[in-house]
């Protein structure tokens, strides 16, 4: 038979107790369960009080989150901005961009640009966008003719916007080619048949597919290196990464992705916010070490304030 | 062996070349006490009873060697590929103009126009790809009107070794202006680079167009029984046969007054750099703004005030041929010798890479691991042979000063093996190799090289004191010796020149030899001048921060293999 006891019955530290004073402010009661075996159980009661109510104490995780990565961010971004130096890891895919693009310049052959069959509103077909403007810059330097496929109409909008202002600021306006611009299809597989048709009669020497896939995914990357380009693919969409890795040159896989326009944009509000996005991930992972290392110590040396600290762990993330 | 110089005798009063070889000859009869020239001065061919010459065979650098101008499209891949040829055939690659090199077009006429190469290789596109791109560079050629630097009157040798599709467009462009030598492209496909063609059209031409100005060299011609090839060039080659023989990967350095020269052959494939601007005499300046004054000041056991190092060292500058005289100006110059060839080691791994823009075969595996084309090909710890050459390393007061330079620049991982070149023999025995390749070998390997021995030294993370390997050196001659190499010491074993010994090593867990993590490694190595090396400092090799404790583990390394004697 299990017996509860409030905390404060158990509490035997001065650190206890101030432990018990902070979850109680939160809304936080946590009670103790003693059997008559001994050992330790711990769990925790809602005592929200009224003026307390605006607060969902349910997604507190969240609000932590929020708090921890608004600190980051602000902290790397004025650190960044006064001139720290930005530590962003290598991406091979990005570097490979730009030799996909000097293999068409030697060859003769254009290169073709896919930003995902998604439309606008999705944030992976923004973060293609993005990496179409580095693609159409390096493109006109080398003098290259760069092909874009869109599904969406308002993405083939943007993007000639994009490849427009990209041409432009490297110097070769006239790399910029309307008829370059291809809207083919918004069903999925008339897009994909209309792709591998470019693929086949154009034969560019690399093709790039930047945003969000699904099962067509295989099919443009199959037909790619069939014709023999070089491939550089990035999506967020897990399940067509494996086919991307196997079929292309050089794949960026899920946060690469994202990653990849803060590499290239080296902008540090973009940079910053990857940065920061990591330091949480890191705290995120000692969290996660610190809750083993305690479930662990409670199930070995069962005790009522290792059981609170675990309680107290898992209320909050 | 016997050996004859000369100074050269290509400018006024002599503007002959042929004066200078005639009084390198009457030495070299003086030294053999042997007639080589007949009464008119030639030499003396077929040779007969007792007097004249075999083979007679002759390497260039008057002027500063062959300079040229490389042209290709896209600076990683077809204008790579054309500088690996140009600097394969022995030149000295001026500048490297690319349609993505980032100048403006005026810039890269203008470059053209001041440059004055003694030739130009134009490469570009693969066959069947780019032609506009092609056509660009040319017209840069045509807009720029280059001349060339020696002699007036004729018109510059231009190789064209690019796309087959664009020659016509090339040679319409071009027609008139410069002399077109067109050549099977250097990059057929991105997968494939073929620079034997483009090497051999850059030699003949170097004979026919470049030697042709030059006073006295069309006597020169007439007298050698292989043609007169580019000094590096012709060391290239030599590198590249020894390297095919004997089935190992060699690493040649030549450190010169101004430039020092960088040969390597890594699985099969060969290639060259030029350090223009590093070099002990000329260039010496150079090489500590370039290093550091705190990296040249690292290998220094000597306490000396950086202002002295300084003045000594521009003292060099002003009086490039002077020699050190003092204790404190060797160690000196062997500090910024380190620099030389640590660096010039660094640009050739940049440029001994794996070709670029090649299409990669993937498999789910490489999610992770997703290495990219353009990969060095220099990997020490497959080097089988140090070669070392110049003044500072062939000429240093022991040998195994030469040793220490060496390994302390290069860091070879491994087992590698060391030498020296003698007394610059490799380039005529890289000609030589063209007639009579059997006695080239066997002058190169009995008099051309002095063996230094072999140096050890493990790869992976190592802590001093920490046992590092376990080794056993069996000598021909029965005797037997074993040792414990530990982190941070340098251990040096007799091994007589002329003797071979086989090696037993087995490196503590962790650390690799040569066939893996703690995995036990067999070796045959042959002694020389030193014997073998136990380097057991690390890689990078770990010096103290205190620049007193750094000096004295200094000393103790260089008095651990007798450096500079007890």
């Amino acid at each position: 038979m299990r017996m509860p006891l409030p905390f404060e019955q158990t509490a035997r530290t001065s650190a206890d107790r101030a432990i018990h004073r902070v979850a109680k402010a939160w809304g936080i009661a946590l009670v103790l369960l003693a059997s008559e075996s001994g050992a330790w159980a711990a769990e925790t009661q809602r005592i929200l009080p009224k003026e307390w109510n605006y607060l969902d104490v349910g997604k507190l995780p969240v609000l932590i989150t929020l708090l921890l990565f608004g600190a980051f961010y602000l902290y790397l971004y004025r650190e960044t901005k006064v001139g720290r130096p930005m530590r962003l890891r290598r991406l091979p895919g990005i570097d490979a961009i730009e030799e996909a693009i000097a293999r068409a310049t030697e060859m003769g052959r254009p290169v073709l640009f896919i930003p995902g069959i998604n439309d606008i509103d999705d944030i992976q077909t923004l973060a293609g966008i993005n990496i179409l403007s580095h693609v159409a810059y390096i493109a006109a330097e080398y003098d290259t003719p760069l092909i874009v496929a869109c599904r969406r109409s308002v993405v083939l909008t943007i993007s000639e916007e994009v490849v427009k202002a990209a041409s432009l600021a490297a110097g070769r306006p006239e790399n910029y080619i309307p008829n370059n611009m291809r809207y083919l299809s918004d069903d999925q597989f008339a897009f994909t048949a209309g792709v591998n048709g470019i693929m086949l009669r154009e034969r560019p020497a690399s093709c790039i597919y930047q945003g969000c896939f699904y099962s067509e995914s295989l099919t443009l990357a199959e037909t790619g290196s069939m014709s023999g380009a070089i491939q550089v693919a990035g999506t967020a969409n897990v399940a067509q990464l494996p086919f991307f890795v196997a079929a292309c040159d050089f794949t960026l896989i899920g946060e690469e992705f994202f990653a990849a326009s803060a590499y290239l944009s080296r902008d540090p509000s973009v940079v910053a916010s990857i940065e920061a996005a990591d330091r949480l991930k890191m705290v995120y992972l000692i969290v996660i070490l610190v809750g083993v290392a305690l479930a662990t110590a409670v199930n070995l040396f069962p005790s009522p304030t290792l059981m609170t600290y675990l309680q107290l762990l898992k209320e909050i993330f | 062996m016997a050996r004859g110089e000369a100074p050269t005798t290509v400018e006024a009063p002599f503007d002959d070349v042929t004066v200078g070889v005639a009084n390198a000859v009457r030495e070299l009869e003086e030294v053999t006490g042997r007639r080589l020239l007949d009464e008119a001065g030639r030499l003396i061919r077929p040779a007969r009873q007792g007097e004249g010459v075999d083979a007679y065979v002759s390497t260039s650098s008057a002027g500063g060697g062959l300079q040229m101008l490389v042209m290709g499209v896209v600076r990683s891949m077809t204008a790579e590929s054309a500088q690996r040829a140009a600097l394969g055939a022995g030149a000295i690659v001026m500048d490297t103009i690319c349609s993505n090199d980032r100048r403006l077009l005026y810039q890269q006429i203008q470059r053209i126009r001041q440059l004055r190469p003694d030739m130009i290789l134009l490469a570009g596109g693969i066959d069947g790809g780019t032609v506009t791109h092609v056509a660009k560079l040319a017209e840069l050629v045509r807009a720029a009107r280059p001349t060339a630097r020696l002699g007036t009157g004729y018109r510059l040798p231009l190789v064209y070794a690019g796309n087959r599709q664009a020659r016509e467009v090339v040679r319409e462009i071009l027609n008139g202006l410069v002399d077109i030598h067109e050549v099977e492209n250097v990059r057929p496909v991105l997968e494939v680079e073929n620079l034997g063609p483009a090497r051999d059209a850059i030699h003949e031409l170097f004979m026919e167009h470049v030697m042709a100005q030059a006073p006295g060299y069309d006597k020169l011609k007439t007298m050698t029984d292989a043609p007169i090839m580019p000094t590096p060039g012709a060391v290239g080659k030599l590198v590249e046969v020894v390297a095919r023989e004997k089935g190992i990967s060699v690493l040649g350095v030549d450190i010169g007054g101004a430039t020092t020269d960088v040969f390597s052959v890594f699985q099969g494939k060969f290639n060259r750099t030029v350090s223009a601007n590093l070099g002990m005499s000329y260039s010496v300046g150079n090489v500590l703004t370039s290093a550091g004054f705190d990296n040249v000041a690292r290998w220094s056991w000597v306490d000396l005030p950086a202002v002295e190092v300084r003045n000594r060292v521009k003292n060099k500058i002003i009086r490039p041929t002077t020699i050190p005289h003092l204790l404190e100006d060797l160690v000196i110059e062997q500090a910024l010798a380190r620099e030389a060839l640590r660096l010039s080691l660094e640009q050739h791994k940049e440029f001994a890479t794996t070709l670029k823009g090649v299409q990669i075969r993937r498999t789910v595996a490489d999610a992770f691991a997703q290495t990219s084309s353009g990969q060095t090909l220099v990997n020490m710890m497959e080097l089988d042979l140090i070669i070392g050459s110049g003044g500072v390393l062939s000429h240093a007061p022991r040998r195994e000063q030469a040793a220490l330079m060496m390994i302390d620049a290069f860091e070879p991982l491994g087992v590698t093996q060391l030498a020296v070149d003698s007394i610059f023999m490799m380039p005529h025995l890289g000609v030589l190799g063209e007639i009579a390749p059997e006695a080239a070998m066997e002058v190169f390997w009995r008099d051309c090289l002095v063996p230094i021995g072999a140096v050890v030294a493990p790869a992976g993370r190592v802590k001093t004191g920490r046992l590092l390997l376990k080794a056993r050196v069996e000598r021909d001659d029965g005797s037997v010796e074993e040792l414990d190499l530990v982190g941070g010491e340098l251990v040096r074993v007799e091994l007589r020149e002329g003797m071979h010994a086989r090696l037993t090593l087995q490196p503590a867990r962790g650390l690799n030899v040569g066939e893996g993590r703690g995995r036990r490694c067999e070796r045959r190595v042959w002694g020389g001048k030193v014997g073998i090396v136990f380097d057991g400092r690390g890689r990078p090799i770990q010096l103290p921060m205190d620049a007193a404790q750094r000096r004295q583990k200094l000393l103790q390394w260089a008095q651990a293999i007798g450096a500079f004697g007890q």
